[in-house]
């Protein structure tokens, strides 16, 4: 009996240790490598970006600036949409108006091109988001 | 005996009321009880006749997908708006997937895969569960579903799955292991023929030891041989030498008769960067030319240069129209430029070599051996012929594999799954097995995971063909005849311009209605002198120094041919008196300015008008401005929505800008 106890204790031990060396779980790579890919799981926001760089970066700029390659060009100069508070002060519904059926629709600058039969309306209002995300950057 | 008889009639009805109970609580019994008594639910809550609804399982049998899919039986808000909020299971699938796939069409497993017959959450098989074939898949590859049905490279709104399918295609994954046939065949790389007169031995070694040593993005595969197993393959590919001498043979050597300046001149002049990469700028479409000067012998060169044909039967790189002297001044500019170091052999190698002919025949039929043995001919024909069949295993249904048929080899701590399994495998392909013959890719875990997501959908389920989506790759394009088909190959145009699908895509210009759009006198000059059309774009048609005749030749074809029955020809003679003064208004009112450069001004986007009416027909014109999405989707040119009046006044105003003057 005296001999059993230390025995039992032993194995118990064992067994545990066993136990806490099972439970560290195993690695789902694929699963870890797809966290890093924000861009297709966030298909949205992708496609905003791929459409703003598309249509809109060569005047606006990348960073929407209004410092695109060809703003040098323009009269009026493109809007900078990092004026935060400027485009806080904006309707998106009269952004999305302005994209969708050009400047002078809006009794803009006709300078701005309307987009409304290139894009679909789904796109134009993930176009809206993205300039709104670009003010708040 | 007569207790014992009534205390197991006692415990006999106890447990059949327990599993009455139980089949009263079923999960799913229990999962719509709470639906009913969702807030959003008022049909449930306050249904007409004030009762309860009954329970019931929602079913969908799907003949041609084989399934029956139970799912809804707790996802009960999946295709309703009402429930965008509610949580799991009740909540509306996200995105407007279940309007284009509608849920009793294509029911649930056959994306998220799991068990559909099942009615409670494990038994579906939401998580992995060891030895179970089909469990759910992870959201995170659910595009691999996708492609079951979906057939072809590109699956639009699959960017992962599409990104992983032309992994495997420029890869050439289909040149070992069979592929579906919508995956690009055949060899990917060169025909050897011909190697032995083209590299030197130092080269071909370290080359075959890692190719990335030279070229850093090489597309040829690290295969980790041998030392031995590297000379005996030298051995065998430096036997494979021409058999005949090329039509115009250059025997005096670049470094004694070549003129390196006057190469350098050529060199720009006839764009080689426009395919080449030379110090980092350039194409993609054909090899660095950074440090050929230390991979290519120095009397093949100029021998190349003068018969590009002779040595690249597929006609990939145009017939430059280069003279003896020409082909010898570039020759001695790129080996004197683009030289780095000089490959040397290994010691050991040196000391085995020379050797006697006998052993050297031995040698080479070793090399042959590795060669087919390593499925090198996967890639590479020889004069036109594959030696022995694919080496790697089948992967049409790849998807299908069981896990339990994996060998994991010695690696621990991975979660076991085919997904995992083949992530490793195509990362580090020795991984589980140290005599592996799979080359390494040296691939990101970005494009692995894409390649393991088109491999997962890769399974075979016997689907109906009806929901299948093939997208044949067939091209209407047949190679041009006559005269000017030989031009036409001369100067391979197919390697940078499309027609029908086909053909090359450095040149954003397909002809396949070129003919329409350009004019004959514009095309004939520009064939002649080409320059950049868009002002940013710094690739532009190479210099070919062809003859008048052969410009002229090609210029008519092109416009006789390349034409879409659907632009107008002639269309300057439905312009009416005044349309040009009115056209000139709307250009103005529509700040075509903005992109385009006129008189000296502009902007640097499109391509500057100046000349436009020497350049384009009319007719091509007036439908561009009309509607220029139709004849390019991806276009950035704004879709004004012109009446066909306004189109034609705008039209007829181009129409008058020519710089020779009317």
């Amino acid at each position: 009996m005296k001999r059993t106890i230390p025995a039992i204790i032993a194995l118990l031990l064992l067994m545990a240790m066993n136990c806490s060396h099972r439970n560290a779980p195993p690695h789902d790579i694929m699963l870890e490598v797809a966290a890093s890919m924000d861009d297709i799981f966030d298909a949205p926001t992708a496609r905003a970006r791929d459409l703003y760089s598309r249509y809109c970066s060569v005047c606006h700029g990348q960073n929407g600036k209004g410092d695109g390659f060809n703003a040098y060009n323009l009269n009026p100069k493109p809007r900078s949409f990092t004026d935060s508070s400027f485009i806080a002060r904006i309707d998106p519904d009269l952004i999305q108006e302005t994209i969708t059926k050009g400047g002078a629709a809006v009794g803009l600058s006709s300078v701005m091109p309307p987009w409304g039969r290139t894009l679909t309306k789904k796109d134009i209002e993930l176009l809206t988001d993205h300039v709104i995300m670009l003010s708040k950057q | 005996m007569k207790t014992a008889i009534y205390i197991s009639s006692v415990f006999l009805l106890f447990s059949f009321l327990l599993i009455l109970q139980d089949d009263f609580h079923q999960e799913w019994k229990v999962t719509q009880g709470k639906f009913a008594e969702l807030p959003e639910n008022k049909y449930y809550s306050s249904s007409e006749d004030g009762q309860k609804p009954v329970l019931s399982i929602a079913q969908v049998a799907l003949d041609g997908l084989n399934r029956v899919d139970r799912c809804k039986t707790c996802h009960l808000g999946i295709d309703d708006n009402k429930f965008a909020h509610a949580k799991a299971p009740f909540t509306t699938h996200p995105g407007n997937m279940l309007e284009i796939h509608k849920e009793k069409d294509f029911g649930c497993t056959a994306c998220h895969l799991g068990q559909g017959y099942a009615v409670s959450y494990e038994k579906a098989a939401h998580k992995k569960l060891p030895f179970w074939n089909e469990t759910m898949l992870p959201r995170q590859l659910l595009q691999a579903s996708c492609g079951t049905c979906h057939l072809s490279e590109e699956v639009p709104g699959a960017g992962v799955l599409s990104e992983g399918r032309l992994l495997i295609s420029s890869k050439g994954c289909s040149g070992c292991h069979d592929m579906n046939d919508f995956f690009e065949q055949g060899p990917r790389g060169p025909d050897l023929v011909g190697l032995g007169n083209k590299v030197t031995r130092g080269w071909l070694y370290h080359w075959l030891k890692n190719p990335r040593d030279y070229l850093k993005n090489s597309r040829m595969p690290t295969f980790r041989l041998q030392e031995n197993e590297i000379g005996s393959l030298v051995e065998f590919l430096l036997s494979l030498t021409s058999r005949d001498d090329p039509p115009h043979k250059i025997t005096t050597l670049p470094t004694a008769a070549g003129d390196a300046n006057r190469g350098a001149t050529l060199i720009s002049e006839s764009r080689c960067i426009t395919c080449h990469t030379i110090n980092g700028k350039g194409g993609k479409l054909a090899p660095e030319l950074e440090r050929v000067g230390d991979k290519v012998r120095e009397d093949w060169v100029a021998n190349f240069l003068r018969n590009v044909h002779y040595y690249q039967p597929e006609k990939i790189m145009l017939e430059y129209n280069f003279t003896d002297q020409d082909a010898l001044d570039i020759a001695a500019y790129i080996l004197a430029e683009f030289t780095e170091e000089e490959y040397l052999l290994p010691a050991d190698e040196v000391k085995t070599f020379p050797q006697s002919s006998s052993k050297q025949k031995q040698r080479i039929e070793e090399g042959k051996l590795i060669f087919s043995k390593y499925g090198c001919d996967g890639c590479h024909n020889i004069d036109g012929k594959r030696l022995s069949p694919k080496v790697g295993p089948k992967l049409t249904n790849i998807g299908n594999r069981l896990e339990t048929t994996l060998n994991f080899g010695k690696i621990e701590g991975i979660f076991p799954t085919l997904y995992n399994w083949l992530f490793l495998k195509i990362k580090q392909p020795e991984i589980f097995d140290s005599t592996s013959i799979m080359p390494t890719f040296f691939l990101s875990d970005r494009e692995s995971f894409a390649i393991v997501v088109a491999l997962l959908a890769n399974r075979e389920y016997n689907y109906s063909e009806k929901y299948l989506v093939h997208e044949s790759k067939k091209s209407l394009y047949k190679k041009p005849a006559g005269e000017f088909g030989q031009l036409f190959e001369k100067y391979s145009c197919i390697s940078c311009h499309s027609i029908d699908k086909y053909g090359g895509t450095i040149s954003t210009v397909s002809l396949t209605i070129e003919g329409s759009k350009v004019k004959f006198d514009w095309l004939k000059n520009y064939l002649l002198n080409p320059f950049a059309i868009r002002p940013i774009l710094t690739e532009r048609m190479p210099k070919f120094r062809m003859t008048e005749r052969e410009a002229a030749l090609m210029a008519d074809y092109v416009t006789k041919v390349y034409v879409d029955d659907n632009i107008p020809r002639f269309f300057d003679y439905s312009f009416k008196p005044g349309d040009a003064r009115i056209g000139k208004n709307l250009f103005d009112s529509l700040e075509c300015v903005g992109c385009h450069i006129i008189n000296g001004t502009g902007g640097y986007v499109g391509p500057q008008l100046d000349d436009i009416g020497e350049r384009l027909e009319s007719g091509w014109m007036y439908a561009w401005l009309h509607d220029p999405l139709k004849y390019r989707p991806e276009t950035i040119h704004p879709d004004y929505g012109l009446s066909d009046e306004q189109a034609k006044q705008l039209t007829a105003y181009l129409a008058t800008k020519k710089r020779s003057g009317q």
